[in-house]
């Protein structure tokens, strides 16, 4: 059985998808290069100093997305001034804000519009874990939905904590670390209650209820992908050679 | 009283106004005073320079939380639960454990604050009643994936770059200034001999687990492997 | 703490009785909440055209719409009481008077004539009470859900809801084509589109939408629709203590968080019947203001950034900057403040509080003389806000207008000034209106509104009151922390009141205050536990984007955005 290098994430491995071509980052099949390693390492270097942010703001964290562009901050010193609402003109998805279910079929389609190489940060607590909205609307972390590299705390962060997450991710840029060719996750299904059949009861115990001292971190994005890839695997015939 | 009411009325452009141009130009000698106004004074700009400087927050700010200890170096938490109750965000776990030493009573064996729930409002600060927690100015919270924004015990003690002047100091806190708590009140058993005593036996006196085990050195340069 | 009750004499007594005798009753309330008629499903339409038309009752104003499932509440006995409340909240801006008016449904389909015939702004608080409590309004010209999403099943604000269950939304929910089909007009297929306008645009602020048809440039239908920030504000206050809502009502309106968290803190001391120190007052009320300001800068920042004047925007942000300085000083976070507490503030303000404010309003009188004067004379927006956008008096009205866009249309309604509260009483100052009601009257009144709030701080802060700034009633509010650490006493008051929380007496109560997008109301329940029973917000935004499909009916797309901006819909409490 082939297992997956362990530096791909999970979402790489959707059956049927077809691999991309490697690009900067990726181990290099061909033996090592000179000329392409240190093309690389030019490439990344400018990729991660010209980050085109696209906030997806949404709430209380896209007011101070806008402080960060604004003049006390200045996003532009770290070359990522070109805020673009267009998804196809962007390369760094800010998410800012709570995003609730009725919003997520629209993040999922943002950022399936975005061009290689993308980037994601999660700005706020809420989303990333819905925060201290534990309730029948939102989404407990945009990761359900798409892949994140940075994740912000603070409700909402401060200017300088978002700064520091974008510095965070043009290391990790430059660092070649990032793995480039994600798709967005497949969604998740949370129709719990009504019909068991189409139920995964991930939402109602333990996350949501507040049980003292008996508090699990929520992994349903990642054990709902899984079981739901295991079930496309089954439908595509692959089965588990 | 003056008047309740204003009616705001606008006025007609005159026609030097619908001319377009001396309005532009108004504008532009605007902007343009804005610009020679700083150009003169770089220093005074509004922009700050952010890993460089930093803006300078109140002694009230409300950052990542810190677990005060007391004098011997033992957590002040005492597992009471209050913080976890007056969490809107649920996002604090505590498991009580009981302390060795008898005076102390309880203390956390786990302590856990997930700071990608955490809202930062400052209700576990305001709802010790011993004086255990306490947030600073440290704001900077980036994390690459959603454990590492669990911080444990180990992470959350008190250390002495909190206090530093170059490192975040402390925030939001239950008061100013001068603790309130009377050293030799009923509620604060430091001080008292049998601490020393278990010291000498070699007893611990703070079941905090051991800090992570040292990275192992890297690997020697790749100039010996030849 | 408890409030005496009283049966209120109301000036449209004996008119009422002689025209609906016998099946409308007055009913007893606390001196502190407002009065409140009580009807049947049958006769809730000739009674609310009675309210409105009867000169002796004149309300003119539809503000809410706050239903109630009344099926956990202590006493209650199924089957013989009505289940469900439907509280009709109506205003009178010729008399300056609230009114309740109330019906008991059953709990088997529960269902009243639709009102949005009586007054127009009760439609889209009609859809919402069916879609969150699963109330059906007979009549109502489009009873779909609102908030959430078409997968969604269930009402969620009914106390047998589990607050965690959500549904999957796919992107069939999102009604792409119902919607686009709603405005579509079989007769004029020629040379029209639909054109989805948001959720994701830079001018929709990422949370509204409208499909439109246009006809090349000019709209001629629209559909609104929001929900796409419903973060269930209300259900989660229901599981939370009366002191951990005030969190949440920061994220209610984000631009201007500290008006919201007094705002609530305000109805639960009415309904405690405590009062707060002059100091803390005097606190909120500085407070308020800056916030006041703060809102209304990145209003118009912003909005001048949709259409293309980025320069003001950065010049709106830099006061917002050092106002920001200060409210950190008092609270310790930029933006959500959490600063108000039930019985004062969370911590005194800090020493040099008067000097600060005293030193941040030159910085904001000269920016906003800088987008005065950029802005005002400027034939560009001229030509872009004068006559879009046009709200008629009567229009704002029955649409349910509040605050400055209702102001723009010529109605001098602000709460500061008509019900004062906090130190409201004490200061003199303007309200600003303008007769026209386009876009650029919104511009205007909302300057006005800058400098009017600098004078109220201005006043406040040149006598800033000494003293404590919170009640000593430690049933409420969390003792020192002296007697918490040293006393058993202190001790004792601190737990209960953690764990247990306030202790709110048993009753209801609509409290109201002004925002920076008008009148905010809080319709309160409580069952005298530690939770709030029942949490009801009147959001100023929901009027106003209930009516903006048929504000930007017959304009340009790009006036929509105009339109969009000035209205200053703020999703977090346009949604809740």
């Amino acid at each position: 059985m082939k297992t997956p290098p362990p530096s791909l994430p999970v979402w790489n491995a959707v059956p049927g998808r077809i691999e991309p071509p490697l690009g900067p980052g990726m181990p290099s099949t061909s033996g090592a290069d000179f000329l392409t390693t240190k093309l690389d390492v030019a490439v990344q270097w400018a990729q991660s100093n010209s980050l085109w942010p696209m906030p997806f703001g949404t709430a209380c964290c896209a007011i101070e997305f806008m402080s960060v562009v604004s003049s006390h901050y200045d996003l532009a010193r770290f070359g990522a001034e070109v805020v673009r609402f267009s998804p196809r003109q962007a390369d760094l998805l800010i998410v800012a804000g709570t995003v609730v279910d009725k919003l997520a079929p629209v993040l999922k389609k943002v950022y399936d519009q975005m061009s290689e190489p993308k980037w994601v940060i999660s700005m706020g607590v809420c989303a990333s874990t819905g925060g201290f909205y534990r309730a029948y609307h939102v989404v407990q972390g945009i990761d359900e939905i798409v892949p994140v590299d940075v994740y912000v705390a603070g409700c909402p962060p401060t200017p300088e904590n978002l700064i520091r997450g974008i510095m965070e991710l043009q290391k990790k840029i430059q660092s070649g670390e990032l793995a480039r060719h994600r798709a967005s996750k497949t969604f998740v299904p949370i129709r719990v209650g009504t019909d068991p059949d189409l139920s995964i009861p991930a939402y109602s115990d333990g996350v949501m209820a507040h049980v003292p001292g008996k508090k699990e971190l929520p992994e349903i994005g990642e054990t709902a992908e899984s079981e739901l890839g295991a079930k496309a695997r089954d439908a595509a015939g692959e089965g588990h050679r | 009283m003056a008047a309740r009411v204003v009616t705001l009325t606008r006025l007609e452009p005159t026609i030097l106004e619908r001319l377009y141009l001396p309005e532009i130009f108004k504008g532009l000698a605007r902007t343009f005073s804005h610009l020679m106004k700083n150009l003169g004074n770089m220093k005074g700009l509004p922009t700050i320079q952010f890993p460089e400087m930093r803006r300078k927050y109140s002694e009230r700010y409300r950052g990542r939380h810190i677990l005060k200890t007391r004098e011997d170096g033992s957590l002040r938490c005492v597992a009471c639960y209050m913080c976890e109750t007056a969490c809107p965000a649920e996002c604090i776990k505590i498991v009580a454990g009981e302390h060795p030493v008898l005076a102390y009573e309880k203390y956390p064996t786990v302590f856990e604050i997930d700071l990608l729930r955490c809202v930062m409002c400052g209700y576990c600060v305001d709802a010790c009643p011993k004086d255990a927690i306490w947030m600073t100015k440290d704001y900077e919270m980036a994390f690459f994936d959603r454990k590492s924004a669990v911080l444990g015990i180990p992470e959350l003690t008190e250390k002495p770059s909190d206090t530093d002047a170059a490192g975040p100091g402390y925030g939001y806190r239950p008061y100013e200034g001068e603790s309130p708590m009377k050293k030799a009140g009923q509620f604060e058993p430091s001080g008292i001999p049998l601490l020393a005593a278990l010291k000498e036996r070699g007893l611990a006196i703070n079941r905090m687990p051991p800090p992570p085990p040292p990275k192992p050195a890297a690997p020697p340069p790749a100039a010996n492997a030849t | 703490m408890s409030a005496t009750l009283t049966r209120p004499a109301l000036s449209f007594g004996p008119v009422l009785e002689q025209k609906l005798e016998g099946r409308v009753t007055v009913e007893e309330r606390p001196l502190s909440d407002i009065a409140t008629l009580v009807t049947d499903a049958a006769t809730l339409k000739e009674a609310a055209l009675f309210l409105r038309d009867d000169p002796a009752a004149a309300f003119d104003l539809f503000l809410d719409l706050a239903s109630v499932d009344r099926s956990k509440l202590p006493g209650h006995v199924a089957g013989k009481d009505g289940r469900f409340q439907a509280n009709y909240i109506l205003y009178s801006t010729i008399r300056n008077e609230h009114l309740r008016l109330r019906v008991n449904l059953p709990e088997k389909d529960p269902a009243v004539p639709s009102l949005t015939g009586v007054w127009p702004a009760a439609n889209w608080f009609e859809r919402e009470a069916w879609d969150l409590m699963g109330i059906r309004f007979d009549g109502h010209p489009n009873l779909q859900r609102l908030l959430t999403h078409n997968g969604f099943f269930g009402h969620a604000l009914r106390k047998d809801y589990d607050k965690g269950q959500r549904w999957l939304c796919t992107e069939e929910d999102l009604l792409q084509t119902e919607l686009a089909a709603k405005t579509d007009d079989p007769a004029d297929m020629f040379e029209t589109m639909t054109l989805n306008f948001g959720p994701s645009h830079p001018t929709t602020h990422g949370t509204l939408r409208v499909v439109m048809r246009v006809d090349g440039e000019r709209i001629v239908a629209a559909e609104s629709e929001c929900g796409y920030l419903h973060r269930c504000f209300e259900k989660m206050s229901e599981s939370h203590t009366w002191v951990q809502v005030i969190p949440y009502t920061d994220r209610l309106n984000y631009c201007s968080p500290m008006i919201n968290g007094n705002g609530y803190a305000l109805a639960v001391e009415k309904m405690l019947g405590i009062d707060v120190p002059p100091r803390a007052k005097a606190a909120r009320t500085v407070l308020n203001e800056f916030s006041r300001i703060m809102d209304h800068l990145v209003c118009i920042g912003a909005n001048l950034v949709d259409l293309g004047a980025l320069t003001n925007f950065w010049y709106a942000f830099q006061p917002r900057e050092e106002i920001y300085g200060l409210l950190e000083a008092c609270c310790g976070a930029r933006l959500t403040s959490s600063y108000a507490r039930i019985g004062g503030l969370a911590k005194d303000v800090p020493d040099n509080f008067v000097e600060w404010s005293r030193s941040l309003l030159p910085t904001i009188r000269d920016r906003v003389a800088d987008i005065d004067g950029l802005i005002t004379k400027n034939k560009i927006a001229w030509n872009r806000l004068r006559g879009t956008g046009v709200v008629t008096k009567e229009q704002a009205l029955a649409w349910g207008f509040t605050g400055p866009c209702l102001r723009a249309s010529g109605v001098p309604y602000d709460v500061r000034k008509d019900k004062p509260y906090e130190m409201y009483g004490d200061v003199d100052f303007d309200v600003p209106i303008a007769t026209d009601g386009d876009n650029f009257a919104r511009y205007l009144v909302r300057m006005e509104e800058i400098r009017q709030s600098m004078r109220i701080i201005e006043q406040i802060i040149a006598r800033f009151p000494k003293g404590p700034v919170n009640t000593d009633d430690y049933r409420v509010i969390l003792p020192p922390k002296e007697m918490v650490y040293n006393e058993m006493e202190g001790l004792i008051y601190h737990f209960k009141l953690v764990f247990e929380g306030v202790k709110v007496p048993a009753g209801e109560i609509y409290s109201y205050t002004e925002g920076a997008n008008g009148e905010l109301g809080f319709s309160l329940v409580s069952d005298g536990s530690g939770f709030p029973y029942r949490v009801k917000v009147r959001p100023p935004c929901f009027p106003l984007f209930a009516a903006y499909e048929n504000i930007i009916k017959g304009g340009m797309v790009s006036d929509a955005v105009a339109t969009l901006g000035l209205l200053n819909v703020i999703a977090g409490e346009l949604d809740r």
